[in-house]
């Protein structure tokens, strides 16, 4: 019962935050129309300039049908991407909740920002830079040292500090590079570009697509490593390729939706279905669901109510935690 | 019963890094052998059940697989983890994986061979049911369905009946029993109660500190024996053909 009033408060907390978080970049008005004039396909709508959209919020904004605000080209591609990170980020989810580890996954979103602070600083494509440093991560997080002085979690939290001592240190010599590196983290999912949902998308894919083929295996070696390695299964290499594809997820979908609606969509539908479910087939699936049913209601409320949509998102992904653990205790 | 020659230590030196745990390990086990090991916490017993496993080399000398060795590997049932939502027959076909391969599920046949290890450890009748609602003994008997079903050469158990309470103790012990003595498996079990071992190995291995002894049961359980590991003057009664270490 303490768990659920927690999890309820969490609930709470976050609603304030979608609604003081101010809107996405609202479509100009002639972009409602869904005449031949094409919506730009990366939208630069700048803070000001949402607060000025904000003030002159059009009627027809507000009452916009669901296949009138999914007719827009960018809220299409916030749709594509946000489906595909809800899909599998939920998927790798329960892998991260199971093996207790949703904090490699802020070590390496940590690693990922420092990337995004190099390649802002040596005006490379934060991309490649985060990617890189996500590398980095993953390397100094699969060494093993002597688990009876240092403990893997210990290892995890170093690793968390000095990412953020590193990207700390790389935006002091960057004068835009905090605003820069904050806009992207922050994210927005409905800027996110053409060539991005497309880049997303081929990452996630080749990550799912591993992670079916090895299913078995990445499964024994999560539920009981000790085993695993007297059936002759070389655990290493499985933990680091799995925290590598973990790795992967992070930094494709930060890049493109930003770190809330990532490590939302990482930890909140796994818990949910390991809520509900008696089967470990069924929590993947029911997981990959609860990732993806919050990214069309999320987008779409957002748009009408002008809401930060990741925020949103995340809300409803909240919702649903909260409905699941009522649930779960009510069959019990 | 004993035969063909699995795994030889010679001259083995076990430890990690330049720390020596147990140094110059000499002996053998073969096919139908039944190997227990014994001594308290921090003595070296799983230092030396990952040496047979072949998961730790020996600092110096050799420990060797004289072939390709399957190990049906049982650790404790409390070490597993509650949090996965894990079938007993999902657990039990885990022990297929090896087989089965890379790149591959396990089929109708794989399932069909879990469902007889579960009936051969006495529990056909959960396969459907989660593990984690199961008891201590029942998870045990579980995971040893896992290690038969994946046909071994060894079976290795790492304390089988800690936290299990004495009615539970004595029906795993027998069902070990029972499995060694319908095959040609090399059962290595690992204790820290010199009664259980001495009840049902047939080697004993004792680390006690610096001490190591390998042994027939009948050599190395006796009163001379144990004061020279331990410096303890034990008793060892015979009762209804059952020895009690005291």
């Amino acid at each position: 019962m303490k768990r659920l009033f927690t999890l309820f408060l969490a609930s709470l907390a976050l609603v304030p935050a979608c609604v003081q978080a101010q809107a996405p970049p609202p479509p100009p008005p002639e972009a409602l129309a869904l005449e031949a004039t094409p919506t730009p396909s990366t939208p630069t709508v700048s803070a000001s300039e949402e607060h000025e959209h904000d003030e002159a919020l059009p009627d027809d904004l507000k009452h916009a049908s669901v296949a009138k605000v999914f007719g827009l080209d960018f809220m299409q591609r916030a749709l594509i991407a946000g489906l595909a990170i809800g899909l599998v980020g939920a998927y790798l989810g329960v892998f991260v909740v199971l093996r207790r580890v949703v904090f490699v996954g802020m070590a390496l979103a940590q690693f990922s920002s420092a990337g995004v602070a190099l390649g802002l600083l040596l005006g490379l494509a934060p991309l490649l830079g985060s990617i890189g440093m996500m590398l980095v991560g993953v390397f100094l997080l699969s060494l093993r040292w002597s688990p009876r002085k240092v403990r893997q979690d210990t290892v995890i939290g170093l690793g968390y500090v000095l990412a953020s001592a590193v990207t700390i240190l790389l935006l002091a010599k960057n004068p835009r590079g905090e605003t820069q590196l904050l806009d992207m983290l922050s994210g927005n999912i409905i800027t996110v570009t053409a060539a991005d949902t497309l880049l997303t998308i081929g990452a996630l894919a080749v990550v799912f697509v591993l992670h079916r083929l090895f299913a078995k295996e990445l499964l024994f070696i999560s539920f009981d490593p000790d085993t695993a390695q007297a059936a002759d299964y070389n655990t290493r290499l499985w933990e680091t390729l799995l925290t590598l594809s973990i790795g992967i997820a992070i930094a494709f979908s930060i890049h493109a939706v930003g770190i809330l609606l990532t490590f939302g969509t990482l930890v909140i539908p796994a818990v949910s279905a390991l809520l509900l479910t008696r089967r470990i087939s069924h929590t993947f699936t029911l997981a990959a669901l609860f990732g993806a049913v919050p990214i069309p209601i999320g987008l779409y409320f957002s748009f009408i109510w002008d809401l930060s949509p990741g925020a949103l998102i995340v809300a409803i992904s909240t919702v649903l935690l909260v409905a699941s653990g009522l649930l779960s205790r009510l069959r019990h | 019963m004993e035969n063909t020659p699995l795994i030889t230590f010679d001259d083995a030196t076990l430890g990690y890094g330049r720390r020596v745990v147990l140094p110059s390990l000499s002996f053998g086990l073969s096919e139908g052998g039944y190997l227990g090991i014994v001594g308290p916490n921090g003595a070296g017993k799983t230092t030396l059940l990952k040496a047979i496993l072949g998961i730790l080399a020996p600092l110096s000398g050799k420990a060797i697989h004289h072939r390709k060795l399957t190990f049906g590997y049982v650790p404790q049932a409390q070490t597993t983890d509650d949090l996965f939502p894990i079938t007993v027959q999902e657990i039990v076909v885990m022990g297929r994986y090896r087989r089965v391969g890379l790149l591959k599920n396990p089929g109708s046949e794989d399932r069909q061979r879990a469902e007889s290890a579960l009936e051969q450890v006495g529990l056909p009748h959960l396969s459907t049911r989660l593990f984690r609602e199961l008891s201590g003994g029942q998870k045990q008997r579980v995971l040893m369905a896992r290690a038969l079903v994946s046909e071994p050469d060894v079976l290795v158990l790492d304390e089988p009946t800690s936290a299990m309470d004495i009615a539970a103790e004595s029906a795993t012990m027998e069902l070990i029993e029972r499995i060694h003595q319908q095959s040609l498996l090399l059962v290595v079990l690992v204790s820290h109660s010199l009664n259980i071992v001495a009840n049902h190995a047939r080697t004993v291995a004792i680390l006690g500190g610096t001490h190591f002894q390998i042994g027939p049961v009948e050599k190395i359980v006796q009163p001379e024996t144990l004061r020279e590991l331990f410096n303890y003057d034990f008793k060892i009664l015979e009762v209804d053909g059952r020895r009690l270490v005291l």
